[in-house]
């Protein structure tokens, strides 16, 4: 079987168009990474769905404290951010040694520095949201951070606000967890007191207008229900000492929450912010390149056998159809996760190139569910490159099974293409018009790592959901090609 | 004597068609066998049936005893074969068509893959990729393919297209030495009948799906398809000769212009029949000048006599 898979390699790597598609590969890897290098850059800070890096220099801060670069009477804010920066990263250091990046160490420990510092006083506060909020509603999430950065009262948060605030919100969900619209509608009312809007409200109770299940303002009452809630928000400020106030959003997608985000809203030295791995977290956008040669590849295998003519010496071997079919499946695949790599490894060196260096001892720090974690910022990467990753799979099985179903290149590359670009698009029609039926969609499923941490981009959406519904797929496409492939009269 | 091939009652459909019809067929341990039809006469068919690439509709086909559908990869392995065309990789040079084809067998070491080369002359250019090759080169890097692994039996559709002389006799050479001193069972097909008389030890003659004959070399030269002999006359007065002709029941005239007559007499009992016709003749003073003896019959008068004479259209 080896041997087979062997073949089935030189046929793709020897092949010439091989050579043309990296030099594609190369090329446009080199223009994502030079834009993301671009000018954007500092409003983008806060334009990354699921996470945004802020891995901080440990020496350059420490240094501007140690030297008494900043002054905590003229510039307490200033002060008091790399204060915490630096007592982190001192924390991090005694657990990893100077090498930062092979840290191993317990969040909890972290969490206890900052919580229990008596320097700080910290209030977190970040529910997770069962509810599947729109993953590319970043706007909105900037929007409410600019907001709460105009608030320049923010109150303490007491022990007893933060209970009531609890109820509350514990209160909300159950009514949508019921879908209690009516109970949600009239408690609106009663809180409110912009007139336009209660009139809204009444007007719906009036007419029974009840948000279904599949319709967009079923979607839309959810997330106001979450995501509006005054209260969340007002737990959402904190205070560091006296006078200075910065706040921990309330981003309802719980998966990642930058720290650095958090702290350094507008005037931390940015020399201190990593500009390397936000810019390659972007540079992998040129993982749809890698996507789209899979594709072609894969489009190939099975359809140019036929055209040219060899798969009648292919068949004459005394191997079962079987294990050519899979030779080339893993061939195909194996493929794939070379071009994968391969693009990695060019944003990788361009990415370094354009930002004018290798950041690699940047440690990624997050807050999760309410929980500080660090972690190496390679981990961060690998979440982002995942969900491509799954993307590349499904678009590659998808054009192999064309290619073995019409032994037709140029439909199984058109459709294969066709399924990478558009199906962002059709999936955002679905969840407008069928999010019941979009559900079954593979490729609303392919961000598992959003949809591990309930940010999918429907309601209930789960990852073992998803993986099943990946995993029937593939599993269905490849049962087809299989069959075409095994019966066909040559 | 050894079937390496059986092909036992075979029948093919291509959706209503039937394309062929009860088709049997053995190939022993050291022949070389001609595989003969007109253009979709259904050689193809059979031989990919033979390789697995098509299914089998009705009958089995043993390869070495091996049942071709039931045990595919052990009937496999004993066969080379060439269908319609030497399929290679255009984008790789011949050595890789070939290290990939040995990876596909047991057992081919790279030596048994030059000395494969050597025997088809195509040392020089065999690191050249084979979108560079011509018709001829690309026949010889098939062959080479099909030879590496010491098939029992070799299945060449149409071999010599594309040769030049010098390769054509090379390739006979090739398989009778394979045939005779390896005890490989050929199977060649063509339309050049010259060519399969050279190389044939026995040929099997298929139109429009069934198979019409099947016999040796030798078989088929001294035996016509009624049992009879043609003979050339040339006579002063043919008019007369008819007459005369017209007497013996057993001669049947096939031409008769100005000088000429060609009659057929059946082959059993000839030479009396011969004598007295010939006697007649003279009797009767017709002026006999001339009598041609039979000539040797050639493949392809009994290839066209079988299978019609030609101009037809394609079934
Ligand atoms: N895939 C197919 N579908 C339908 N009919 C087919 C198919 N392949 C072959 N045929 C028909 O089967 C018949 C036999 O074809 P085949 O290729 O076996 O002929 P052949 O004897 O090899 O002829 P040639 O000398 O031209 O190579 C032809 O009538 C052809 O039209
Ligand atoms: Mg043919």
């Amino acid at each position: 079987m080896h041997k087979l898979v062997y073949n089935e390699l030189i046929k793709i790597l020897k092949s010439g168009k091989n050579f043309i598609l990296i030099m594609i590969l190369l090329l446009l890897s080199i223009v994502f990474s030079f834009a993301a290098s671009a000018e954007w850059e500092s409003e983008s800070r806060w334009y990354s769905p699921g996470g945004s890096t802020h891995s901080l220099y440990y020496d350059q801060l420490k240094m501007e404290l140690d030297m008494g670069l900043i002054d905590p009477e003229e510039n307490p804010v200033r002060y008091a951010r790399t204060r915490l920066f630096v007592d982190v990263f001192e924390k991090v250091k005694l657990q990893a040694g100077d090498d930062m990046t092979r840290l191993i160490w317990t969040d909890q420990v972290l969490k206890d520095t900052l919580l229990s510092s008596p320097n700080y006083q910290i209030a977190y506060y970040a529910e997770t949201s069962p509810y599947g909020i729109s993953n590319a509603d970043d706007y909105r999430w900037r929007n409410n951070l600019y907001e709460m950065g105009e608030i320049s009262e923010a109150p303490q948060v007491t022990p007893e606000l933060k209970a009531k605030a609890q109820a509350g919100i514990e209160a909300a969900i159950q009514m949508v967890k019921e879908g209690a619209w009516r109970s949600y509608y009239e408690e609106q009312i009663k809180k409110l007191d912009d007139p336009e809007q209660i009139q809204y409200y009444q007007d719906m109770l009036a007419h029974d207008d009840i948000p279904n299940g599949g319709s967009s303002r079923d979607f839309q009452w959810r997330r106001i229900l979450v995501e509006g809630d005054l209260r969340l928000r007002e737990l959402a400020r904190y205070r560091i000492l006296n006078d200075i106030e910065t706040y921990v959003s309330y981003i309802p997608e719980p998966s990642v929450l930058s720290l650095g985000m958090t702290v350094n809203l507008t005037d931390t030295p940015s020399e201190g912010v990593s500009e390397f791995w936000p810019r390659l977290a972007r540079s992998l956008n040129a993982l749809i390149v890698a996507a789209l040669i899979s594709v072609v590849m894969a489009a190939g295998s099975i359809a140019k056998e036929y055209s040219t003519g060899t798969i009648k010496f292919l068949l004459i071997n005394p191997k079962k159809r079987m294990k050519i079919f899979w030779s080339k499946y893993i061939a195909v695949l194996f493929y794939s996760v070379c071009m994968t790599a391969l693009c990695f490894v060019f944003c990788f060196l361009m990415t370094g190139f354009f930002a004018g260096g290798y950041d690699l001892n940047a440690v990624f720090i997050d807050v999760c569910r309410g929980e500080v974690h660090s972690s190496s910022p390679w981990l961060y990467i690998w979440v982002s490159m995942s969900d491509q990753i799954v993307s590349i799979l499904i678009s590659t099985t998808l054009a192999f099974t064309l290619s073995a179903v019409c032994r037709n290149n140029g439909v199984a590359v058109g459709v294969g293409i066709a399924a990478e670009l558009v199906s962002q698009f059709l999936l955002v029609l679905g969840t407008r018009v069928l999010p019941v039926l979009t559900r079954a969609f593979p490729y609303a499923n392919i961000k598992l790592t959003s949809i591990r941490y309930g940010a999918g981009i429907l309601p209930y959406q789960s990852f073992t959901g998803a993986l099943l519904n990946l995993a029937i797929y593939v599993g269905i496409l490849l049962w087809i090609a299989r069959d075409a492939f095994v019966r066909s009269e040559v | 004597m050894e079937h390496y091939l059986e092909i036992k009652h075979i029948d093919k459909f291509f959706g209503k068609k039937q394309i062929l019809k009860d088709v049997s067929l053995e190939v022993n341990s050291g022949e070389v066998f001609g595989f003969l039809g007109p253009n979709g006469a259904g050689k193809s068919t059979t031989i990919k049936m033979i390789v697995g690439l098509l299914c089998i509709d009705r009958g089995e086909i043993l390869v070495c005893g091996e049942n071709i559908e039931k045990h595919f990869e052990k009937a496999m392995a004993n066969i080379g074969a060439i269908v319609e065309n030497p399929e290679t990789y255009n984008g790789l040079s011949g050595m890789i068509n070939l290290q990939m084809a040995a990876r596909m067998r047991d057992g081919v070491t790279q030596e048994r893959i030059d000395e494969v080369v050597e025997l088809v002359g195509l040392t020089k250019r065999i690191h050249d990729k084979v979108k560079k090759y011509s018709l001829g080169m690309k026949q010889r890097l098939g062959l080479a393919q099909t030879l590496l692994h010491r098939p029992k039996v070799l299945i060449l559709d149409e071999p010599t297209n594309g040769l030049d002389p010098a390769g054509i006799k090379q390739l006979r050479d090739i398989l009778k030495h394979l045939a005779h001193e390896e005890g490989v069972a050929v199977i060649v097909s063509s339309h050049l009948m010259s060519e399969m008389e050279l190389m044939c030890d026995r040929v099997g003659i298929i139109s429009k799906g069934e198979i019409l004959m099947v016999k040796t070399l030798e078989e088929l030269k001294s035996v016509s398809r009624l049992n009879t002999v043609l003979f050339k006359y040339r006579l002063k007065d043919t008019e007369k000769a008819k007459e005369v002709f017209a007497g013996f029941e057993y001669a049947d005239f096939v031409l008769c212009e100005q000088d000429r007559i060609e009659i057929r007499v059946p082959a059993e009992g000839m030479e009396d029949k011969l004598e007295q016709l010939n006697e007649a003749l003279v009797k009767a003073g017709c002026g006999l000048l001339e009598i041609s003896i039979p000539e040797e019959r050639h493949l392809e008068d009994v290839f066209l006599e079988l299978t019609g004479e030609g101009g037809e259209q394609i079934a």
